[in-house]
């Protein structure tokens, strides 16, 4: 079980290297906050002076909590709707159709394959109202669009929790002690994979508010989202624009946190 | 009218015979055991009889009622499987009412009975325990009392004890037993160990090829095995054809002998015993080999080029026979099994 | 399990198959069969004139370039990164992970903005490194800018890739290796590598096709001035002056059919992994 011998930390170079890697993750992040609240940094290292000026700027700014609010109705929406389609063809295809198990494997991998330019060429020419339909411009061509996109990311941690557990056997004792299939499936296969679906909410989320071609070429200024209106103010003042990408990060981080906490939190419990 | 009444049930898969033709009667309180060589379909019968698999055809009677077309939460039946299949995200508690839950009863009614069961199956301190916390022997404890909490007609045991370490198999063995006879259910129990199948059933069916090879109880199967095939399995018999019963015993019966290995005497020089030829048999063999096998010593003989083994009571006051010693043997002919 | 249930079950799994159709597969059968439409009908020509213009022949080069260092240099950085992780405890692998998630998904705008910050012509960075006498100037807006910021995306997504892997390398095979005395040098380059390896090639290739289909990102950084698949599809879709959307169409379902090789290679490496 020894990992090797475990160093003291100050001489570890393990905690060094990963101390040192979380810092370049975090370095963009802390940039642009800093320039949402330097007063003036040009042609030097660091800002000159810090002010909330422009914070209060955006937060003033009608657009910007449109922005916000269309983000969080797209990001949210996008996240319930994925968790509820994908979620129980998963469960049903590894418990009850292999065939469609198989399938499914290749087409959450699609999207990788097939790149979200390519996919937006294609949602533009098919749901722009040529064949009746008009999603373009609406909050539900994002929301629909973005299943495809992160269904690879309820796929493989629900799928790892599967097959931890032997679920053949499982369903036949449920079946022994008098349960439905639907029963089963909803007092112990899904309670067993609560871990990867909170990945894979997570993930969602992450995806759908960090989006822009979709959000951009398919929507545009009929539904700005936080990305789009980034978009827009880039012309203008990075100040402001340095405030925008920090809410964003901050909403990111926040959910991210909450809920993996809430994740170890349950397994501490066990 | 026997409580469990199976007639001609068969199952093909893929072409080929899973079971044949089968027919086995079980009485109420009775623990029978299923017992047979690895593949020789007594799983799969296991199975059918909980209703898991479709046979082709047959009857299946329990309590009177037909239930070869139910539903297996329709039949009464109760089962613990060989790996268990805990819920893994409930406690034990939670395992065991899962079950109550589905029959609508009233919570109250559900806790006291969950209650009882966990008692008796000595596992209070561990209620609120999950399944990845328990040891093996636990495991099995919690199957067991899933099945037996719905208070089942019949309950069926798939090789319970075969992923549990010696120790805690012979425990638990005698603990089943003690609580069949306690409650008074009606079990039938699957597994390829021979000694398991003695020491629990009540009465035995030996499986061989998807047929039942003999039926009847421990001591019948034991003492007189129906054919070469069965005394190959049950008892570590000296199986002897008459050529080779004729060059050791100059004698030449009409079938094969099976003779085990306890039935064997070594005559000792020194009193000589005066049975009359016919009752019994001699003949001298060398000691090649000697087995401790704990109360009982295992001798590995050879009466000319023939092998036999001889199994004697490891009396603390007796001597080993020294390897490459000769000795005289005796059988007796109401020792002899002919099969 | 009946056929009754089966039906049943697939019930459950129509409503992604419905969406999956409408909203992923539908649009690439759109765009494949635009690429083929021009006023005289059916034909090839658009392919034909991608393939023969060295224009555009550069633009696969180069995207091809820039994701396959940016992902080599992404599983590089991430093998010893996650095995390190791999030491520490299990908090800090979340939060590490977390970060690595939520910082795989820091595309486009926002990462852009930030890099210029911190690499543009006076940002903080080139500063210091001019100061330090490393560099004379560095120019974010252009290949090698894109590399940098390709790879902080990179090496952050193939942690998360590679590190559930990394559990094959049980204690007990490392100490195996010990004991028969392998150096740790010889232990990765007999055994912790030809393990990892199905997991590594997986992972790069994932990564590479990430980075080839990566827009937001690369026009952010540098609008229409370097010379990527990606960019010159959005060029022609929308664009003002080069507007041609057959000619994008065509451009993309290129793009699909040189990415659908390495992942579907990808694909039947994993299957041979869980077999």
């Amino acid at each position: 079980m020894s990992r090797t011998l475990r160093k003291p930390i100050l001489g570890n170079p393990a905690w060094l290297i990963i101390g040192v890697f979380v810092v370049l993750q975090l370095l963009p992040v802390a940039a642009v906050a800093l320039n949402a609240f330097a007063t003036d940094w040009n042609g030097t290292v660091l800002p000159s002076g810090f002010t909330t000026d422009w914070a209060l700027r955006i937060f003033a700014d009608p657009r910007f909590d449109q922005a916000l609010v269309h983000s969080l109705v797209i990001a949210f929406g996008a996240t319930v709707v994925s968790a509820l389609v994908t979620v129980p063809a998963i469960l049903v295809g590894h418990c009850y159709l292999p065939l469609l198990d198989r399938w499914l494997g290749a087409l959450v991998i699609l999207p990788y394959a097939v790149p979200g330019v390519v996919l937006a060429l294609g949602l533009l020419r098919i749901y722009s109202g040529q064949y009746g339909i008009q999603l373009n411009g609406t909050p539900l061509i994002l929301i629909f669009g973005y299943v495809p996109l992160g269904a690879s990311f309820y796929y493989v941690p629900i799928k790892n929790n599967l097959r931890a557990i032997t679920v053949k056997d499982i369903i036949e004792a449920g079946y022994l002690v008098g349960a439905s299939d639907l029963a089963i499936m909803v007092r112990v296969i899904l309670p067993s994979v609560l871990r990867g679906l909170a990945i894979g909410l997570v993930m969602n989320f992450t995806l759908a508010i960090s989006e822009f071609v979709y959000a951009n070429l398919l929507v545009g200024g009929l539904y700005p989202t936080l990305q789009v209106f980034m978009n827009v103010l880039r012309e203008g003042s990075g100040r402001l624009t340095s405030v925008v990408v920090t809410v964003y990060f901050i909403i990111v981080w926040a959910l991210s946190t909450a809920v993996i906490a809430a994740l170890t939190e349950r397994k501490d419990k066990k | 009218m026997s409580f469990v009444e199976m007639r001609g049930l068969t199952k093909r898969f893929d072409g080929v015979m899973v079971f044949d033709s089968i027919d086995l009667d079980i009485e109420q309180g009775e623990m029978c055991v299923l017992v047979g060589p690895s593949g020789c379909g007594k799983t799969t019968l296991l199975r059918s009889i909980a209703g898991l698999v479709q046979p082709d055809a047959g009857t299946l009677l329990l309590a009177g009622r037909d239930i070869i077309s139910l539903q297996p939460k329709d039949r009464g039946i109760g089962m613990v499987m060989q790996h268990y299949a805990l819920f893994p995200n409930m406690t034990i508690e939670q395992n065991l009412a899962f079950g109550l839950q589905q029959k609508r009863l009233e919570k109250t009614e559900i806790r006291r009975r969950v209650g009882a069961m966990v008692e008796l199956m000595g596992l209070k301190e561990r209620a609120k325990a999950r399944p990845q916390q328990l040891s093996g022997g636990q495991k099995q404890r919690v199957a067991l009392a899933r099945a037996l909490v719905l208070e089942p007609h019949l309950l069926l045991l798939d090789e319970p004890m075969s992923a549990l370490d010696a120790q805690i198999r012979k425990r638990l063995r005698d603990e089943l037993k003690r609580l069949q006879r306690e409650l008074g259910f009606t079990a039938v129990m699957v597994t390829h160990d021979q000694e398991e199948a003695l020491v629990i059933g009540d009465r035995i069916a030996v499986m061989q090829s998807g047929k039942l090879a003999q039926i009847g109880s421990p001591h019948d199967i034991y003492g007189r095995p129906a054919s070469e095939a069965v005394a190959a399995f049950i008892g570590d018999f000296n199986i002897l054809p008459p050529p080779t019963i004729e060059r050791i015993f100059n004698h030449r019966p009409a079938t094969s002998w099976a003779v085990h290995p306890e039935a064997l005497d070594i005559i000792d020089p020194a009193n000589g015993n005066g049975d009359a030829p016919t009752t019994a048999f001699e003949t001298s063999v060398i000691v090649s080999g000697v087995k401790l096998l704990g109360a009982v010593v295992r001798y590995s003989l050879q009466a000319g080029s023939v092998p036999l083994k001889m199994d004697v009571l490891n009396r603390p006051s007796a001597s080993l026979l020294p390897i490459g010693s000769a000795v005289r043997i005796r059988l007796h002919a109401a020792d002899i099994r002919e099969i | 399990m009946n056929s009754k249930t089966r039906a049943l079950a697939f019930l459950f799994a129509v409503p992604l198959l419905l969406i999956l159709f409408l909203f992923e597969v539908a649009p690439l059968l759109a765009v494949a069969w635009n690429s083929l439409q021009s006023d005289d009908g059916m034909t090839l020509s658009h392919y034909v004139e991608i393939l023969s213009s060295g224009f555009h022949r550069n633009a696969f080069q180069t995207s091809f370039l820039i994701s396959a260092v940016t992902s080599i240099i992404g599983v590089g950085l991430a093998l010893p990164i996650a095995n390190l992780l791999r030491t520490m405890p299990g908090n800090l692998q979340q939060v590490v992970l977390t970060y690595s998630n939520i910082g795989s998904n820091f595309t486009g705008f926002p990462l852009a903005f930030a890099f210029i910050i911190m690499f543009g012509l006076s940002g903080s960075f080139t500063l210091l490194l001019a100061k330090a006498g490393l560099i004379d100037q560095f120019n974010i807006y252009s290949t090698g800018g894109l590399v940098l910021v390709y790879a902080y995306l990179q090496v952050q997504l193939a942690v998360l890739l590679l590190f559930p892997s990394l559990g094959a390398l049980t204690p007990e095979i490392e100490e195996s290796a010990a004991l028969v005395g392998a150096s740790r040098l010889a232990f990765w380059w007999r055994v912790g590598l030809p393990i990892l390896a199905p997991s590594l090639i997986g992972s790069f290739i994932l990564l590479f096709a990430n980075a080839m289909g990566t827009y937001a990102t690369a026009f952010a950084l540098v609008g229409g001035n370097a010379n990527l698949v990606t960019l010159r599809i959005g060029e022609l879709a929308a664009g003002d002056v080069f507007s041609d959307p057959q000619l994008a169409d065509a451009l993309a379902t290129l793009l699909v059919l040189v990415l659908t090789v390495p992942v579907v290679v990808e694909q039947t490496l994993l299957r041979r992994r869980y077999a």
